[in-house]
C-alpha cells in the first residue's frame, strides 16, 4: 500500500525599497508594500519518490533564472531537477528577480529563500489523502483581444469602446481545486485558475488576486493553507469592456495605459476565486494516490525573426523608448505598448536563434497532473490540453520553469494584436505546445 | 450626506439543556450546543421613518407568539407594528416555542419569556447603532445545494424525500431557484452590514444539539472572510426544496451520514458545506454590488384570507386513528415508514385540527422597501414557485421573498402539488390555490402599496 505525503511551506519574499519592478515597459521601482509577497510550496512524496511545486508572487523569471532557482532547490533537497516546478503567479507589481533587471542582493536572497522554502516543505511532510473538484470563478476573466470595426485586432481596446465588434476567443472560468487532508497537519488546498494578475498597477508591491484568493480562502477555512497556481492566461485579463454599474466599484479607470485598475478589484477577483473554491471544498472526490510521477520534455520551437525592412523601424522605436521618448512614437496606450514590445522582440531576434529550446515539466499523482508551461499560453491551449489529457484534473500553469513570452494561437498571428506581435515564436507555436503537452501527459507521465 | 441610516445588533439566544426541540414529529430535547443561536437585527431609518428586520435561529413560531414579541419591540422602540419584520431561519435543531405540542415543558415557557425580553433588547441595541449608510445590491448564485424534494415515482405517486439513488424516481417536480440575493450596507465609521437571502430547508443536521444550520455557517464564514462585515441571513422560498441530492455520487456524500431516523441523510459538515457555498456566492458579488440611492423607507402589512383545507367526513376516522397511535408513541403501528410516515401523520393531524373549520384563515403579508430593494415576508413555507412569481412580478430590481416572517401558519404548495399529493400539500391546512393567491397578493403589495 503506497503512502502519499504532502508538506507545505510559506516564505516571505517581500522586497526592500528601490528594487526594479517588472510588468510594464515603464520603469518602476518598489516604493511600498500593499501586501506581502510569498513563495508557497507543496512538497510531495510517495514511496520514496519526491517532487515539489513552488508558487512565487512574481511576474516572471526567464529560463536562465529559473535554472538558478531549480538548481538551488535541487542542491538543498537532493531532488531531481525534473521534479521541480517553479511557478510565478504573474503579478504585475513585483520585483524583478534573476532576469538582469533587478538587484543582485535581492536575487541572492530569493535564491536562498527558495532553497529554504523547499527544505521546509519537505520537513512538513505528512500522510495525506487527496481530493479534487472543479468549480467556477464567474465574470472576472475576459478575453482581451477584440475585432474592431476597422478590421483590426486590438488588445484592451477600453471599456465601452464603440468600435468593438466582438471578442476573439473564449474564457475558461473553471477553477481546479485539489484538497490534501493531512494527518496531524493543516490541510493544503491548491487552486488553479487562469487570468492576468495585472489589476493593481503602481509601485507598491502586491500579490494581486492570487494573494487575495489565498488569504480569503484561509480566512474562511482556518485549518487550510492555500497555494494558487495561475493557469492559462495569455489572452485574458480583468477588463470587462461591457462594464456597467457596480462593475466599476474598486476600479480607477484612468490607468497610465488606458486600462482601469484597482486594489479593490484585485480583492474582488480573489474573493470570486476563493468563493468558487469554497463552493466545492467539502464535496471534493477523494481518490487513492498510488504513485507520484514527474517528467520534463525538452522541446524546440521556431522563433519569429523579423524581416530586414521591419528591423529598421524596430530599431528606431526601441531607441526612442529607451531614451524615454515614447511621446515621439506615433501610438498611444495599448497600441504604444504593442509596437514597443514588437520592436524589442524584433531587435532581440535579429541574429536568431531560429529555434528556441525550452521544456515542459509535469508532476502527476492519482488523477491530478500539474503541468508547467514556460510562458503565457492562450486559453485555446488550455482547453486543448484539458480536453485531451488522460488526467481528470490537469492544471496547466503559466510562467513555470521559464518565461519565453506569449504562445498565441495560429489565428492570432493573422489577426495581429499585442501578444502575437510581441511573441518570440512563429505562428503555430500554440498548436505545437498542445501536441507536446499531450505527449508529456498521456505518454510519458 | 446620507438620508439613510442602518444599525446592527446580535443577541445570543442559546437555550439551556432540556427544552423540547421543534422541527420533527419525533420529540427531542436539547442535549448540547453545536453552535450559538442568535437574533440578528438590522435597524433602518430614512428621513425619520423607522423599521427593523430581525432573524432568529429558530424553526418556526405561531403568529400569536411572534406578535407578542413584536408588541414588546414596539413598546421598547416606538416602532409601528407594521415596521417590525421577524424571520425564523427555519433551523430544525432549535427550541420549540409554542404551546401546541403535548411534550412542551416549563423550560420552553421560560425560553419564550426570555425571548420576549431579548427581542426588544436586540431592537433597542440595533437602533443605538444607527449610522449613515449607503446601500448596494447584487444577485449571486449558490449552486448545487438546494434540490427539489418532491418526485414523481414510477407507480404514479408523488413522494417527498424518496431517498438517494431510489430507483423508482421518475423525475423531480418543480425547479430550484439558485439565485442568491445580496444587499450590502456600507456605513460611516462602522462595520458594514450584509443581508443575504437564499431559499432552502435548514434541516441538514438533526439530533438533539442546537445549531443555526447553514444560515449560521453562512454568517460566520462571510464574517471571517470579510472582517469588516456583520451578516444577517434570511431564508427564502423553500417549502419544496432541501439539501438532498437524489443523484448524489462520489464527493457528494462527504459530510453526510446517510442513516437519518427518517431515511434522510444529514450531517453537520454538510450544513457547513451549504454555508460555504452560500458565503462563496456572496463573496463572488460583494465588491460589485450596484450602489443605489435610498430616498425613502416604506413598509406595509396587509391581511388576506386563505380558504382552509377541511377534511372530508369519510377521511376523519382514519385520521383520528393515526393521530392517536402517533401520540401514544405507536408510530410502528402506522403502516408507513420514513418520510411516508411523516406525511400521513402530518396529514392526519391537519385533518383532525380542521374537523370543525375554520373555513378560511387570515394571513398577514408584510413588505418593506429601501430604494431598489424590497423584502416580502410570508408567514409560512412557500414553494419556490411562489418566490419566482414574486420576483418576476415585482417592480423592484431586487425582491427578497422571506419564509416564516412574523410567524408561520404552514406550507403554501402550488396548485398542481395538490393534485400530485406529497407531504407539503397533504399536510397543508390551506386549499389548493393558496400559493397562487399569495403570489398575486404579494405582487400587488409590492407594486401598488409599497
Amino acid at each position: 500500500m503506497s503512502e502519499f505525503k504532502a508538506g507545505f511551506s510559506r516564505v516571505n519574499i517581500t522586497p526592500p525599497m528601490g528594487v526594479y519592478i517588472n510588468g510594464y515597459y515603464l520603469e518602476r521601482y518598489v516604493e511600498g508594500v500593499l501586501d506581502e509577497l510569498e513563495v508557497n510550496s507543496v512538497a510531495f512524496e510517495c514511496d520514496g519518490k519526491k517532487a515539489i511545486v513552488m508558487a512565487m508572487d512574481l511576474m516572471a523569471i526567464p529560463q536562465d533564472g529559473m535554472k538558478v532557482l531549480r538548481n538551488a532547490v535541487s542542491e538543498a533537497t537532493g531532488l531531481e531537477y525534473d521534479s521541480i516546478i517553479i511557478h510565478t503567479t504573474h503579478t504585475h507589481v513585483a520585483p524583478a528577480v534573476l532576469d538582469g533587471n533587478g538587484d543582485a542582493l535581492f536575487d541572492s536572497y530569493v535564491t536562498k529563500q527558495m532553497a529554504a522554502a523547499a527544505v521546509r516543505a519537505f520537513q512538513d511532510l505528512k500522510p495525506a489523502k487527496v481530493g479534487w473538484a472543479i468549480s467556477s470563478a464567474p465574470d472576472i476573466s475576459f478575453v482581451r483581444r477584440f475585432r474592431m470595426k476597422d478590421g483590426s485586432v486590438r488588445t484592451n481596446p477600453g471599456i465601452g469602446n464603440p468600435d468593438i465588434v466582438a471578442p476573439i476567443g473564449g474564457v475558461d472560468e473553471r477553477v481546479y481545486v485539489v484538497r490534501m487532508v493531512r494527518e496531524g497537519g493543516d490541510e493544503i488546498v491548491i487552486g488553479n485558475f487562469g487570468t492576468h494578475p495585472d489589476t493593481v498597477g503602481g509601485s507598491m508591491v502586491t500579490a494581486d488576486w492570487p494573494g487575495f484568493a489565498r488569504r480569503t480562502l484561509e480566512a474562511a477555512l482556518p485549518n487550510v493553507k492555500c497555494v494558487m497556481l495561475n493557469g492559462i492566461q495569455g489572452d485574458v485579463n480583468h477588463i470587462k469592456v461591457t462594464a456597467k454599474d457596480g462593475d466599476f466599484n474598486g476600479i480607477d479607470p484612468n490607468g497610465f495605459d488606458g486600462v482601469g485598475r484597482g486594489y479593490g478589484h484585485a480583492a474582488h477577483m480573489g474573493r470570486v476565486v476563493a468563493g468558487g473554491i469554497l463552493q466545492v471544498y467539502t464535496k471534493v472526490n477523494f481518490v487513492p494516490v498510488e504513485e507520484l510521477k514527474f517528467a520534463e520534455l525538452k522541446i524546440e520551437l521556431p522563433t519569429n525573426m523579423a524581416t530586414p525592412e521591419e528591423l529598421k523601424q524596430a530599431y528606431k522605436y526601441v531607441e526612442l523608448h529607451e531614451a524615454g521618448r515614447d511621446c515621439d512614437i506615433p501610438f498611444e496606450g495599448m497600441e504604444l505598448t504593442t509596437v514597443v514590445a514588437e520592436s524589442i522582440r524584433m531587435k532581440n531576434l535579429e541574429h536568431g536563434p531560429e529555434m528556441y529550446a525550452t521544456q515542459l515539466t509535469g508532476i502527476a499523482f492519482g488523477p491530478i497532473a500539474i503541468m508547467a508551461v514556460p510562458g503565457e499560453p492562450f486559453t485555446g491551449i488550455g482547453r486543448g490540453i484539458k480536453a485531451a489529457s488522460k488526467f481528470p484534473v490537469t492544471m496547466a500553469c503559466c510562467l513555470s520553469n521559464g518565461n519565453e513570452g506569449y504562445f498565441p494561437m495560429q489565428e492570432a498571428y493573422d489577426e495581429g494584436g499585442y501578444e502575437a506581435r510581441s511573441s518570440i515564436f512563429k505562428a503555430g507555436v500554440a498548436e505545437r505546445l498542445v501536441e507536446h503537452s499531450l505527449h508529456l501527459l498521456n505518454d510519458i507521465l | 450626506m446620507y438620508d439613510f441610516q442602518a444599525g446592527f445588533s446580535r443577541v445570543n439566544v442559546n437555550p439551556p439543556m432540556g427544552l423540547l426541540i421543534g422541527g420533527y414529529y419525533v420529540d427531542r430535547f436539547v442535549e448540547g450546543v453545536l453552535d450559538e443561536l442568535e437574533i440578528n437585527a438590522v435597524a433602518l431609518e430614512c428621513k425619520g421613518k423607522k423599521a427593523i428586520i430581525m432573524t432568529i435561529d429558530n424553526c418556526s413560531m405561531a403568529p400569536a407568539i411572534i406578535n407578542k414579541f413584536r408588541t414588546a419591540i414596539a413598546e421598547a422602540t416606538g416602532l409601528d407594528m407594521a415596521a417590525i419584520f421577524i424571520h425564523c431561519t427555519h433551523t430544525h435543531c432549535s427550541p420549540y416555542v409554542g404551546r401546541e405540542k403535548a411534550s412542551v415543558n416549563e423550560l420552553n415557557m421560560e425560553y419564550e419569556n426570555y425571548l420576549e425580553r431579548q427581542f426588544p433588547a436586540a431592537a433597542v441595541r440595533a437602533f443605538q447603532d444607527l449610522k449613515p449608510a449607503k446601500l448596494g445590491w447584487a444577485i449571486g448564485s449558490a449552486p448545487d445545494v438546494a434540490f427539489v424534494r418532491r418526485f414523481r415515482m414510477k407507480n404514479g405517486s408523488v413522494q417527498t424525500n424518496p431517498g438517494i439513488g431510489n430507483p423508482d424516481i421518475v423525475a423531480p417536480i418543480g425547479d430550484v431557484d439558485e439565485r442568491l440575493n445580496v444587499v450590502r450596507i456600507v456605513r460611516e465609521d462602522a462595520k458594514e452590514i450584509v443581508i443575504g437571502n437564499f431559499g432552502n430547508h435548514p434541516d441538514t443536521v438533526g439530533g438533539s444539539k442546537v445549531t443555526g444550520d447553514w444560515p449560521a455557517f453562512t454568517r460566520r464564514i462571510l464574517e471571517r472572510t470579510l472582517p469588516n462585515v456583520n451578516c444577517i441571513f434570511f431564508n427564502g422560498a423553500q417549502g419544496d426544496v432541501n439539501h438532498i441530492k437524489v443523484n448524489a455520487k462520489d464527493g457528494d456524500f462527504n459530510g453526510i451520514d446517510p442513516n437519518g431516523f427518517d431515511g434522510v441523510g444529514r450531517g453537520y459538515e454538510h450544513a457547513e458545506h451549504i454555508g460555504r457555498v452560500v458565503a462563496g456566492g456572496i463573496l463572488q458579488v460583494y465588491t460589485k454590488v450596484n450602489f443605489a440611492p435610498v430616498d425613502e423607507l416604506k413598509f406595509v402589512e396587509v391581511e388576506i384570507q386563505i380558504p382552509s383545507n377541511m377534511p372530508k367526513p369519510e377521511d376523519l376516522p382514519l385520521a383520528y386513528k393515526y393521530v392517536e397511535l402517533h401520540e401514544a408513541g405507536r408510530d410502528c403501528d402506522i403502516p408507513y415508514e420514513g418520510m411516508e410516515l411523516t406525511t400521513v401523520v402530518a396529514e392526519a393531524v391537519r385533518m383532525k385540527k380542521l374537523e370543525h373549520g375554520p373555513e378560511s384563515f387570515p394571513l398577514h403579508l408584510i413588505g418593506l422597501s429601501l430604494g431598489p430593494v424590497a423584502m416580502l415576508g410570508i408567514p409560512g413555507e412557500p414553494f419556490t414557485g411562489v418566490g419566482r412569481a414574486i420576483k418576476a412580478g415585482s417592480k423592484y430590481p431586487m425582491t427578497m421573498p422571506c419564509c416564516i416572517v412574523n410567524g408561520t401558519i404552514g406550507y403554501y404548495p402550488m396548485k398542481d402539488a395538490y393534485d400530485e399529493g406529497g407531504y407539503e400539500a397533504r399536510s397543508s391546512k390551506f386549499k389548493a390555490g393558496v400559493a397562487e393567491i399569495i403570489s398575486e397578493k404579494a405582487v400587488d403589495l409590492l407594486n401598488n402599496t409599497l
